[in-house]
């Protein structure tokens, strides 16, 4: 006769240990579903309410602002015209300070392009004191060069200078 | 027997519960995908709101009437339509204010197309207002001084071309102008305290001398602004040469030609 009590006993310990921790398992399955089923539709219903008060600020401040369209558009139109003005006076050149940079020698002619390229001419007796002209110009174009220097049948010497450029 | 298994009911049970809704939670039309949509929106709208209030506090802190000073201010720096009696008066007073005589101009409204390339690669727009202005000057002295009076005067003028030989002066002359923007509406388009830039700018153009305005009458049968019309209108008249527009000038000329006769 063979004894099986013990492996019976030991057997359902086992199992009884197994169902335990299937339980606790599932248990915390359980608890940690229901949370975030509960974080979920806490959340959904907590955005759902900050959209509503949101729109409705919103809707609240559309309106104020539309109260004051007129006020906008003066201010926008400001907004827009410094700009535009802003950006005409930093396009703009001013020949007044070009011409303030050809003094020097009596210039009797001047082209100002506009490619910001000047070409002017200077009259004098002798040719050196022209010469000494175009090298001043130096200090204030970038590109000096001189196209011609003649002598006219007056006697008079004439130079023509290119100049290119803004201050070196 | 069957008994004993019993005890399986309750981790399949939950199995089952989970298994079926977790489509609840995590499908396609889930909380967690409305949740998703919903963070979106209210970051979007938040944004927004937050705009607005930007907005609102900038218009309920502004002044109408200073504004709107403001605004009439920098429409006489840089109107918004074309005025050619205005820029005709700027350069009588550059005229004048120099001591060169004013002795003509000529302008067109639109360049035709052979032209335009022309004006589009010197940087000019084909609608500008331009005028070519002949002056009679001594010197380049002279020249510089109409050129400083010009170049600082409002509203803004810009001088294109200059060709300057024999005692004359041929100026290209570009009366800045630009129309009003239509400008849309909504709180993605925010508006800025502009008053430091104004100020700024005032600043800029405190030495800049402002002509009295000279408003054009529209209406009537004649238009007073040929430059107002939609057909290419050569000023004053469609000859290509330059013909000389005398204009008096207030100050005496200096020029020999214009000195009067020696006493004998």
């Amino acid at each position: 006769m063979i004894n099986l009590l013990p492996t019976a006993v030991a057997a359902d310990s086992g199992l009884v240990k197994i169902k335990k921790w299937v339980q606790i398992g599932t248990t915390l399955v359980l608890v940690g579903y229901l949370l975030v089923l509960a974080a979920l539709a806490g959340g959904n219903w907590y955005l759902a309410n900050r959209e509503q008060t949101i729109s409705g600020e919103m809707t609240q401040l559309t309106g104020q602002v539309s109260q004051l369209a007129e006020m906008e558009a003066i201010l926008r139109q400001q907004q827009d015209r410094i700009k535009l003005v802003n950006q005409s006076l930093a396009a703009r050149v001013k020949l007044a300070d070009v011409a303030d940079k050809l003094t020097g020698a009596n210039v009797v002619g001047w082209e100002s392009l506009p490619t910001g390229k000047q070409v002017v001419t200077a009259q004098s007796s002798d040719s050196a004191s022209l010469e000494i002209y175009a090298d001043s110009l130096k200090n204030n174009f970038g590109t000096v060069t001189v196209n011609k220097l003649a002598r006219d049948k007056s006697g008079q010497w004439q130079i023509e200078v290119a100049l290119v450029g803004g201050r070196k | 027997m069957i008994k004993k298994w019993h005890w399986l009911l309750y981790p399949l049970g939950v199995g089952v519960v989970v298994l079926t809704s977790i489509n609840i939670l995590f499908g396609s039309s889930g909380l967690w995908e409305k949740i998703s949509g919903s963070r979106e929106r209210l970051a979007k709208q938040e944004a927004q709101t937050a705009k607005l209030r930007a907005k609102l506090t900038v218009l309920q802190g502004a002044n109408r009437q200073v504004e709107s000073d403001n605004l009439t201010y920098l429409l006489s720096v840089l109107p918004a339509r074309k005025n050619l009696p205005t820029l005709l008066a700027e350069v009588e007073q550059a005229s004048s204010v120099s001591g060169a005589i004013f002795e003509g101009f000529k302008g067109r409204v639109s360049e035709v197309a052979a032209s335009e390339s022309a004006t589009a690669s010197a940087g000019i727009a084909s609608d500008a207002l331009q005028l070519e202005v002949t002056l009679v000057v001594v010197d380049l002295s002279q020249l510089r001084a109409a050129l400083a009076s010009l170049e600082n005067s409002l509203p803004l003028v810009k001088i294109n071309k200059i060709e300057f030989a024999a005692g004359k002066a041929i100026l290209l002359v570009e009366g800045l102008w630009h129309t009003l923007a239509k400008l849309p509406a909504g709180p993605d388009y925010p508006v800025v305290d502009s008053s430091a830039s104004l100020a700024q700018l005032r600043a800029a153009l405190s030495s800049f001398t402002e002509l009295p305005k000279l408003e054009i009458p529209q209406t009537g049968d004649v238009n007073f602004n040929p430059f107002e019309q939609a057909q290419p209108v050569i000023i004053p008249s469609p000859t290509p040469e330059l013909i000389p527009t005398p204009v008096p000038s207030p100050t005496p000329a200096t020029s020999p030609e214009e000195a009067p006769p020696a006493s004998p």
